[in-house]
């Protein structure tokens, strides 16, 4: 079924959507979740959750890529769910990829303590807009899709660790950048 | 700013950038005009007898002393919604996963080149049914396999079932049960009235093996599965095989019917060879591209044809030299056909492994799949006593030891001695360019096993596979060997 068909079902207050979008985006979904949060369990409540999300924002909201708006809720409700009990050692997968991040924070004592989600996203796509479409591609696939390094570098032909270097590379340029937008210093 | 800034600013980057980013692409907007419809239906039959000569050749007809009524849809769906439906499917989902692991490898073995289906919800419907009508021993055997702790929690269970699969508008799953009781034997009330109000079960009575009986039994199994049953159910009959007299038969039905989301065109369905155990055969095969998640196991390939409404029917072709029945007795391939999401998620410690060693696990892709899938008419009807038996439940099949005092009148369960002397399950599922239908009953008288290297790949059904129709709440409405089309 068409995403735009699943929407019009949501409006339609037809809870047939909850059970296509789960055939169709559930695995996607099922997958950032769990590597986000390393367990099974929570992040299948998670995938719950946004379902229940889903149907309580369309209507209003009609999203124009139903995949990236499911993705969205439930890599927030995930990180919601790592904040909660960040300290246990089962959230690796969010460990990881946030130790990684750790790289992009700008340096500085006086660093902006807060910044508008929306302007650092702006601030983040517009970045991405100017690398190559496959450094594009990769990070994305590598911080919003959460996927493995090693599986980067299996899909790209790549050894993990020059695919490893690759995004040290991208991380450090996005700091560079978040920079010079006086995010930080 | 800390990290959790920059994970939520990648959070919200534009979606042109996510979709550039993701695997799979758009899906075509080019939808076929002629769809085909998936059909199926199914019966369980289990005839209760006593060791008594039935002399009666009188003619009666069948008259009904409790009959189920089925909630029109839209009321269904204000009495059910979403959030109930969603905290009945996490009660049940797990047992219920269980049971289907345990029981399809016994129901499937030995087709010995033939085709044979089974539908798990029918089996477990008609077993939940039959904790109503025994005790003791009995009916611990019964909850036992159905990993009920108390007869409250399979009462809940079979009633939420029965809800969360009800669906009659252009999709149908309809899970129907009736008993059929001798006219001359007392039976209690109360526990028929339970029957009606949790299992939908309507109760009749009249002369056992008339052929009047016979002819409405004939009846309601037709009207509660489309006809699809209707060769199959010719033979029915409350008539024991052997000089026993018939108690009473219990009918437990599964019909369903469906569309294909995203139907076959007809114009593209072509004859082509199908390596079936013993010769080739020529069969109609039904070709479609699709954009669907494309999954690998150990010993098999995968992939899922999503139908109107609710469920999806799944297609699992074992590698070459790996026959359905190899698939039966492998732990991947079951958990795949039972329990999707624990088969695509690893366990916690392997992800903890994944994520700090970066170790690939993926198992399954969405990517263009070129479908080639055989029409088919499958029917089968199996025998499940012994199955039943290898399971665990034994006192019901035999006379002195069964228990069935909650089904008569008090006294005459000592002086009758019932038990089971036959469980039949037919079962008929057919697809074609428009969608699925299947029905059953029980009556209680290539390689493809590595990740694909491009984003499109053949899936081929040219030789015996398996499949499976799932509802909408996962569970396995039937499951099949196809071994000739």
């Amino acid at each position: 079924m068409e995403d735009q068909e699943i929407i019009r079902l949501y409006h339609q207050r037809d809870e047939n959507a909850i059970t296509q979008t789960e055939k169709k985006h559930g695995v996607f979904c099922r997958r950032l979740a769990i590597r986000i949060l390393s367990n099974r369990q929570d992040a299948e409540e998670c995938v719950n959750d946004t379902w229940m999300a889903a149907w309580n924002r369309m209507p209003p909201d009609w999203p124009r890529s139903l995949r990236a708006f499911l993705g969205r809720i439930t890599r927030n409700i995930s990180i919601s769910r790592f904040r909660f009990s960040h300290a246990s050692k089962r959230f690796a997968g969010m460990e990881l990829l946030l130790s990684e991040l750790e790289e992009c924070v700008p340096g500085g004592e006086a660093a902006e303590q807060m910044l508008e989600q929306q302007v650092l996203s702006e601030i983040i796509a517009g970045w991405l807009d100017g690398l190559e479409s496959s450094d594009r591609v990769l990070f994305v696939r590598r911080y919003w899709y959460g996927e493995s390094v090693k599986g980067l570098a299996f899909s790209h032909g790549e050894t993990p660790n020059r695919m490893a270097r690759r995004m040290q590379r991208l991380r450090q340029s996005l700091r560079t950048v978040l920079e010079k937008e006086g995010v930080e210093i | 700013m800390n990290r959790e800034d920059i994970f939520n600013g990648i959070t919200g980057i534009r979606d042109d950038q996510i979709s550039e980013a993701a695997h799979g692409r758009k899906r075509s907007r080019n939808r076929r005009l002629v769809w085909m419809s998936a059909v199926a239906a199914c019966l369980v039959v289990v005839l209760v007898t006593v060791n008594i000569w039935n002399p009666s050749g009188r003619i009666l007809t069948a008259y009904a002393i409790a009959q189920a009524e089925y909630p029109k849809q839209e009321e269904h769906r204000d009495a059910w919604k979403v959030e109930k439906k969603d905290e009945a499917i996490r009660e049940y989902k797990g047992t219920l996963a269980e049971f289907e692991k345990t029981v399809v490898p016994g129901l499937l073995s030995g087709t010995e080149g033939e085709n044979r289906i089974c539908s798990p919800l029918n089996v477990y419907m008609a077993l939940s049914m039959l904790t109503e009508l025994t005790d003791g021993e009995s009916r611990t055997q019964i909850l036992k396999l159905l990993d009920c702790d108390s007869m409250e929690t399979a009462r809940s269970r079979a009633d939420a079932l029965w809800n969360v699969n009800y669906k009659d508008d252009k999709t149908v799953c309809l899970l129907a049960n009736s008993l059929w009781l001798n006219k001359n034997i007392p039976f209690e009330q109360r526990t028929m009235d339970t029957l009606a109000v949790t299992y939908h079960a309507s109760s009749f009575q009249g002369e056992m093996g008339s052929a009047g009986y016979d002819r409405a039994l004939r009846s309601w199994v037709n009207q509660n599965t489309g006809g699809h049953l209707k060769e199959q159910a010719a033979g029915l009959s409350l008539k024991p095989a052997s000089d026993d007299l018939a108690v009473m038969t219990l009918l437990s039905t599964v019909y369903f019917r469906a569309k294909w989301n995203d139907a076959f065109k007809s114009r593209d369905t072509e004859p082509g060879t199908f390596h079936a155990p013993d010769k080739e055969q020529t069969v109609d095969f039904m070709h479609q591209t699709e954009d669907g998640n494309y999954y690998w196991g150990e010993k098999f390939s995968a992939a899922e044809k999503s139908l109107e409404g609710s469920g999806s029917m799944w297609f699992l072709l074992p590698d070459e030299g790996v026959s359905p029945e190899d698939l039966l007795s492998d732990e991947d391939a079951l958990l795949f056909l039972t329990d999707r999401e624990k088969w695509e998620n690893p366990e916690e410690e392997e992800i903890a492994q994944f994520l700090t060693d970066d170790t690939e696990s993926e198992r399954s892709k969405y990517m263009k799949i070129n479908f080639l899938v055989p029409k088919f008419d499958v029917r089968s009807n199996l025998d499940l006593a012994k199955s039943l038996q290898k399971l665990g439940i034994t006192d019901v099949f035999q006379t002195g030891i069964a228990d069935f005092s909650p089904m008569l009148a008090a006294g005459k369960e000592e002086e009758l001695s019932p038990y089971i002397s036959e469980v039949r399950h037919a079962v008929r599922v057919t697809i074609d360019e428009e969608g699925c239908e299947a029905a059953s009953y029980i009556e209680i008288p290539g390689a493809g096993a590595a990740a694909p290297a491009s984003d499109t790949v053949d899936f081929v059904l040219d030789r015996p596979f398996l499949f499976a129709i799932t509802s909408a709440d996962g569970s396995l409405l039937y499951a099949g060997i196809v071994n000739r089309p």
